[in-house]
């Protein structure tokens, strides 16, 4: 059970790393109907493909390029959605998952759109992607100096798991560093997966 | 009427099109590799399988979703996983550019107590990540049933008692021969020999002038229709010298068409010196 405390200032790309996280475990409470969706503690599953499928979504802003990414499998996904709806598994079909996971990335991409434009930074976001998580080998970037990368596991209650991901192209290093977010704290490893803050 | 607002809602709704029909594009493309019959998938350089097809996935008695993560030597003994992932390095390794081995390998599937013989085509190619990550495209053709087929036809000309050759329109022996057919011939090296030095030439001087005319008949086989073969009059039997072996032996050809006429002839020799 999580509890509000005293919000945190993060900023940089600390904050832009919360912010994305905070947003993609929210998307997926929402949409799953899950409550306890949380990243845990533990490592990432070998990548660089962490699932069959990837649900993908562009956000674009004056300061920075953004990329979210989650990868699923379909059978997860599906028995996601039979117990949302109490249908037996037959029942959920392949259109309905893609369409499942696309709203995810939807309404992830649309709270960090709001934040920013809260913070007045106008951005813009794309329609949601369904490829295969494959495709990962082609497009992944590690340490490109003027990218932020983050990958990290989203648990639910059931246990099942997906990954997401995030890239951040920075355009304008002043306005990321410059990026503040009050992020809010919730019991210790509710949002973590590399012990370096108490919720992310 | 806001015309700005129209043309970029216009745009929008244009380049929404456009995202849907790529992905719908993509998925096709996908599909053709999930659906095809030869075995594909790409792992890493320690044999970890990062996509598999649908074909891919049986071997492994899974789907293609859970194939993702399993491991490319789970389907084979530890001896020939030695000589796989020998050909993964290779793949990668080889001096001229190219990237690209074939060769054969059993499956090993011992749920279904079978071994499938595979021939795997393997090659290299890098991430886009820039930092040159390899992988390796793996497809696997199932010989199984033509290896069989292969076995089957083997041991029908290694043991039938007849001899069993195919010639063309020069008398000239392909390899294709029966074992048999060396002992009938009384000869160790047929292909490229002449069957009608060999047999016919040796026999005619044996046969009356009627049958003659008959054996020489067979010359004129090549290039006749189904029709006019059937109207050819054909010898039945040899007399062999004694020279020859002193033997008798049936005869029959059977002709192999190309484009309605007859291109080469299937020649089938029969001991029949003990009925004589």
């Amino acid at each position: 059970m999580q509890t509000e405390t005293t919000p945190s200032v993060l900023e940089g790309q600390d904050a832009i790393r919360a912010l994305i996280r905070v947003s993609l475990v929210e998307g997926l409470r929402q949409r799953g109907k899950d409550e306890g969706v949380l990243i845990p503690p533990e490592p990432l599953p070998p990548g660089p493909v962490y699932g069959h499928w990837q649900s993908v979504i562009f956000l674009l802003s004056p300061i920075m390029r953004i990329t979210l990414k989650v990868f699923f499998d379909s059978h997860v996904s599906r028995a996601q959605l039979a117990r949302i709806f109490h249908r037996p598994l037959a029942d959920i079909k392949d259109a309905l998952v893609y369409d499942h996971m696309r709203e995810l990335l939807n309404i992830a991409g649309g709270s960090v759109k709001r934040f920013l434009e809260g913070e007045g930074i106008p951005a813009g976001t794309s329609l949601p992607l369904i490829t295969r998580g494959f495709d990962e080998i082609f497009f992944s970037v590690a340490n490109r100096k003027d990218s932020i990368v983050d990958y990290f596991p989203l648990r639910c209650t059931d246990d099942s798991q997906f990954v997401a991901g995030m890239r951040v192209d920075v355009i304008d290093w002043k306005g990321v560093n410059a990026f503040r977010w009050n992020a809010p704290q919730t019991e210790a490893g509710a949002l973590s997966n590399d012990g370096g803050m108490d919720f992310l | 009427m806001n015309l700005p607002v129209i043309r970029e809602s216009t745009l929008i709704q244009a380049s929404h099109h456009i995202i849907q029909w790529l992905e719908e594009s993509k998925q096709n493309v996908d599909d053709f590799i999930d659906d095809s019959v030869e075995a594909f998938c790409v792992v890493s350089l320690d044999g970890t399988i990062l996509r598999g097809n649908r074909r891919f996935a049986s071997l492994y008695d899974t789907d293609m979703e859970r194939v993702r993560g399993r491991q490319l030597k789970e389907i084979f003994s530890r001896e020939r996983w030695r000589l796989f992932k020998k050909k993964l390095q290779g793949a990668d390794a080889r001096s001229d550019g190219t990237s690209h081995t074939e060769f054969e390998l059993a499956v090993d599937l011992p749920e279904h107590a079978t071994t499938l013989m595979m021939l795997w085509s393997v090659s290299a190619f890098y991430s886009g990540d820039g930092h040159h990550t390899r992988f390796f495209a793996v497809s696997g053709r199932d010989l199984t049933e033509a290896r069989a087929c292969e076995n089957r036809y083997s041991s029908l000309y290694a043991n039938i008692p007849l001899g069993i050759l195919e010639i063309n329109a020069d008398f000239i022996i392909s390899d294709h021969f029966s074992a048999y057919a060396e002992v009938l011939l009384d000869c160790e090296d047929l292909p490229g020999q002449s069957l009608w030095d060999l047999l016919f030439r040796p026999a005619l001087a044996h046969l009356p002038e009627h049958e003659r005319a008959r054996l020489g008949a067979i010359r004129n086989v090549f290039g006749t229709s189904a029709d006019e073969f059937d109207l050819l009059s054909k010898p039945e039997q040899l007399q062999l010298s004694a020279e020859s072996g002193g033997r008798t032996l049936g005869l029959s050809l059977a002709p192999i068409f190309s484009q309605g006429k007859v291109a080469r002839l299937l020649v089938i020799l029969e001991e029949r010196t003990h009925l004589c």
